[in-house]
């Protein structure tokens, strides 16, 4: 195992030490730290690394550099909101406070490259130094020049240093339109049944045999591998369900070797705990708590999707059920809704058979607004008054999301809008004020 | 300042007659069972609120005797009376009617030195001619006739079932309606004569209307699509706009038309001209709008109080109030601090209000970074000094640049402090879109209906009209506005040669850009394939004058935005806040 590990620069034990901490990832760090060569020798300027999430790729940057001592910056992209956080972090951890503090208020690339040289010409790099830059993604957002010129800050600076590029992104989404050097790739692979099963093993309870915590991480991953995948999502729901695993032996009713039965005690448990916690529909600590309490079933907790009922006032309900009917019922059918001597419409005229159906899986439709006040007039029980707090429930309906408007080009001449609500949601606002919504939907006739 | 005033007082009367025909489209059906019985004036005045029907109380203590009028009638009246004046007018049937290119047309010949002939003018051939004058007069003696009978049978209706009269009401507005849709636009006299005939023929289907729907509504109701409850419910006249509305957005065919202003071949007016023809003509109730005008005076000092308490005062309704506030600053806010707000301007942005007020009123030097910055200085200013009371008055809060979210918040920040209040004026008729609960809370207004008849003589003077020609330089507003119609592609080329211009600005010898020049950035930019692409583009750019081409002394094709550069930078910078 830690054969693959071996390099001239480094004492054995400690390439030991660092095969350790990262199981299952041997093939890529071997590859890493030859690219990196020994310490004092000038590595490749730019190298990137891309692989899905959690497939260790921060985590093995981590632990080399850590371990073997090297001089580096770890900077995360999405912290460094501007370009100054991120060369104000770089030159704290390569030369401290000092040069940090000699960047000007809003720093330019070239202030950073001038200092780092200054400050490189005192102290001259013995060893590479490495700036590992996580979630690369968000370099492209920045300034066209930034990405260049990190790719090229070995020759730009005059000094050993490597640029570490993470990402979850391939290379190709982030190539410049003028182009830059090119990195070298390096690819993360995800990791396997039996690999994720090999280290999901390793963090076992104490208390119990490393074969049982097995058995148990064989049973887990029997039933989320197929919806998920990622290793830190695994582990916090192993983490989770241990305890109710551990239940019937606790209990005394069943022997560790007994797997059957452990499993057939689980696996319902399993099977809720992907509806609920995987989509956090429920929290941790309340799973956490049900778990504690037995009587209380662990469906019964309603979670945060079941909260869909919003109390509107009167009116604000009927705007948005005639903002529904406008969004997904076609204009050309309003006549026969919403008129009461609508003349012979023939059913075989109306009823298109590409129109059918599709509206509510095409998505709302854009309408105007008077068309929506047409309709809320036609559907609300007594005689409103267009008040100006009608109008301004409509825009409050826009503010909290219910509606939105499309096109911002013109507010008050001919304001368009879109109902963004669900149907379940539109059918729980109609049953309060008693309207029957599906006889008015035209995918439902 | 006080020969704009008087410029309004006398203008356009048809402006003001067209705006009234609209608005009274929206409202009929909202004034339940109160048109009955009030004058001619107040039928205008007549909206929803309490405030309203006060007024039009009054109005009718101080004398108006004009009996009982229906709608129709108020209209013909109108149209009569002003014939009778010797003023050419928009008769009752063409308020109700929709025909903006007969309008237009009246309009023109109107403004044009027929403006002054007798009769109801509605010719339609291009070459100014008087000879209809004669029929017309006849037509009008029609309605002269028409008119008593069906005073005697609209008293009849208003003692018996009001309902049936607001049905009546409503539906010949339809009848009209689908009947002007249908007639191809030809020759006045016709049109003028079926005005009458319909008219008189409305009465009658109208009677046997108010009863037949009657009788099958009952049996139908059964078998009504609609959820039983629901239809039992509804009153008969509400549904009958919204069925109106259903009506004509039903099929989907456009009717469009090809005969454009364009085909008339009239030399298009400037501003001046249209200014000087319409001076001669005095408002026929000048004295009754004065009298409206010194009813709101009467208001003010309640205003002022409802300032002090912290409430905003929102005036609206009929008519320009800009006289109102202008007076109500005049004689209130003599000794105060006060900063008046122009919305209507095209050009305003809420850059120059801040800075107004920082600036004069506060007597701040120095600049901001952005507008909350801004915000936050003046709040603390006024948070700091208790005593100190700064007024704000706005022409026109919902102004076409005033409009977007994030003026109104600022806005509404403002008008939330305690010692700064806040009086404006509004005057679209979806204005009250623009604030949400929110930002209704934050500016806590009151609502003052004061309708005042009054000619927007100052607010529509920056306006784009098809009848007058434009002068000068394009505003930012009206740069906006054209720019929004156009495609995202068109819009972005547009940037481009706005950004260019704009990073040439202090280069003299800038003649503009070529043609291939710009062929280049837009292709680099993915905005055309072609340079036939570009060509039709900029041919509708220079359509709407937004571009001006020049032939250079190589005989290359140079182009220039014909705007001014800080108009081009505000313009810039109220596209990327989009």
């Amino acid at each position: 195992m830690a054969a693959l590990l071996q390099h001239a620069g480094y004492e054995e034990e400690r390439l030991l030490r660092v095969a350790q901490q990262m199981p299952c990832r041997e093939v890529q760090a071997g590859m890493l730290l030859s690219l990196m060569g020994q310490p004092q020798q000038y590595s490749y300027p730019s190298i990137f690394i891309y692989g899905h999430r959690a497939s260790g790729k921060s985590h093995v940057m981590h632990v080399l550099l850590k371990e073997l001592e090297l001089p580096h910056a770890t900077v995360s992209c999405v912290e460094c909101v501007s370009v100054a956080l991120l060369f104000e972090q770089v030159l704290l951890s390569f030369f401290g406070c000092d040069a940090a503090s000699l960047l000007p208020r809003s720093p330019s690339l070239s202030d950073f490259v001038r200092i780092y040289r200054q400050q490189c010409s005192q102290s001259p790099a013995k060893q590479t130094r490495y700036i590992v830059m996580e979630k690369a993604e968000l370099l492209r957002d920045t300034d066209a020049n930034l990405l260049p010129a990190l790719l090229r800050l070995q020759e730009l600076v005059e000094d050993n240093v490597t640029i570490i590029l993470l990402s979850e992104i391939v290379w190709d989404k982030f190539r410049p339109n003028t182009g830059c050097f090119e990195p070298l790739l390096l690819h993360f692979p995800d990791y396997s049944k039996g690999e994720l099963q090999q280290i999901l093993s390793q963090d076992r309870h104490p208390s119990y045999t490393a074969e049982f915590y097995s058995s148990y991480i064989n049973i887990l991953l029997g039933v989320f591998y197929s919806v998920c995948r990622d290793l830190r999502e695994l582990r916090h729901l192993a983490a989770l369900n241990f305890s109710k695993f551990c239940e019937p032996l606790a209990e005394g009713k069943v022997k560790e070797t007994d797997t059957h039965k452990l499993w057939r005690n689980i696996e319902p448990h399993l099977k809720k705990a992907m509806q609920t916690v995987y989509l956090r529909e429920v929290s941790s600590l309340q799973w956490e708590q049900m778990q504690q309490m037995e009587e209380k079933e662990s469906g019964a907790l309603r979670g945060l999707s079941a909260h869909t009922h919003v109390e509107l006032p009167y009116y604000s309900k009927f705007l948005l059920i005639a903002a529904y009917l406008a969004s997904y019922n076609p204009a050309r059918t309003d006549k026969r809704f919403f008129l009461k001597h609508h003349g012979k419409i023939k059913k075989t005229n109306f009823l298109k058979k590409n129109e059918k159906t599709s509206n509510h899986l095409l998505g709302p439709k854009p309408f105007p607004l008077d068309r929506l006040l047409a309709i809320f007039y036609s559907v609300v029980d007594n005689r409103v008054a267009p008040t100006a707090s009608i109008f301004s429930q409509i825009s409050s309906l826009v503010t909290l999301q219910l509606l939105t408007q499309v096109s911002h080009d013109d507010q008050l001449d001919a304001p368009k809008y879109k109902c963004a609500v669900s149907m379940d949601f539109i059918c729980a606002i109609s049953r309060t004020v008693n309207f029957d919504i599906v006889k008015y939907l035209y995918d439902f006739l | 300042m006080s020969r704009a005033k008087l410029a309004k007082v006398m203008s356009v009367l048809e402006v003001k007659f067209i705006g009234d025909g609209d608005a009274l489209e929206h409202i009929v059906d909202k004034q339940e069972g109160v048109q009955s019985n009030s004058g001619s004036v107040q039928k205008m005045v007549t909206f929803k609120s309490p405030a309203g029907r006060r007024a039009r109380a009054d109005a009718e203590h101080d004398g108006d005797e004009n009996g009982l009028l229906d709608e129709q009638n108020y209209i013909q009246a109108l149209g009569t009376e002003e014939d009778e004046e010797g003023m050419s007018r928009v008769a009752g049937s063409s308020i109700f009617t929709f025909q903006k290119v007969k309008r237009g047309h009246s309009m023109a010949q109107t403004a044009s030195e027929l403006a002054r002939t007798p009769g109801k003018n509605v010719t339609f051939s291009t070459t100014p001619n008087v000879e209809p004058s004669t029929p017309t007069r006849t037509g009008n003696n029609h309605r002269g006739e028409s008119r008593t009978p069906q005073r005697k049978k609209k008293v009849q209706f208003v003692s018996t079932t009001p309902h049936r009269l607001r049905k009546r009401l409503t539906t010949p507005s339809i009848r009209s309606d689908s009947d002007s849709e249908l007639s191809p636009s030809d020759s006045g006299e016709e049109e003028d004569e079926d005005g009458v005939e319909e008219q008189q023929t409305f009465k009658k289907e109208d009677k046997e209307n108010s009863k037949t729907p009657r009788t099958p509504s009952k049996g139908l109701s059964a078998a009504l699509y609609k959820t039983p409850a629901k239809k039992s419910k509804s009153t008969p006249d509400q549904p009958s706009m919204v069925e109106e509305y259903f009506e004509a957005h039903g099929s989907s065919k456009v009717l469009t038309s090809d005969r454009t202003l364009e085909r008339l071949h009239t030399p298009k007016l400037d501003r001046e001209t249209l200014v000087q023809l319409l001076e001669g003509k005095p408002s026929c109730y000048s004295e009754e709008i004065q009298q409206l005008h010194n009813k709101h005076r009467k208001h003010f000092s309640k205003w002022m109080l409802q300032l002090q308490l912290g409430f905003s005062v929102l005036v609206y309704g009929l008519g320009s109030k800009k006289a109102l506030l202008e007076d109500f600053r005049v004689s209130q806010l003599g000794q105060e601090i006060h900063l008046v707000v122009n919305g209507f301007f095209p050009s305003i942005t809420l850059k120059s209000i801040l800075n107004a007020l920082t600036c004069e009123a506060l007597e701040h030097q120095g600049s901001f970074r952005t507008p909350s910055d801004q915000i936050q200085y003046i709040s603390q200013t006024l948070k700091d000094s208790p005593d100190l009371h700064v007024y704000l008055l706005i022409h026109n809060i919902d102004g076409l640049m005033l409009r977007g979210e994030k003026t109104q918040s600022a806005l509404g920040q403002l008008a939330s402090l305690p010692n700064l209040h806040l009086v404006a004026s509004l005057d679209h008729i979806n204005a009250p879109l623009v604030w949400d609960q929110f930002q209704q809370s934050q500016f806590n207004w009151l609502w003052w209906e004061c309708v005042t008849f009054q000619h927007y003589a100052e607010e529509t003077s920056y306006e784009n009209s098809l009848l007058v020609q434009q002068t000068g330089a394009l505003a930012l507003s009206s740069l906006t506005h054209v720019l929004r119609s156009l495609t995202p592609n068109a819009r972005g080329i547009f940037q481009l040669l706005v950004k260019f211009q704009l990073e040439n600005k202090d280069n003299p010898s800038y003649t503009g850009l070529s043609f291939q020049d710009f062929y280049q950035r837009c292709r680099e930019a993915f905005l055309v394939n072609s340079d036939l692409t570009l060509r039709t583009q900029l041919t509708e750019f220079r359509d709407h004058k937004l571009i001006r081409t020049r032939k250079g002394a190589d005989g290359v094709e140079y182009l220039m935005v014909a705007v001014d550069a800080s108009t081009l930078m505000d313009f810039l910078e109220n596209e990327e806040g989009d």
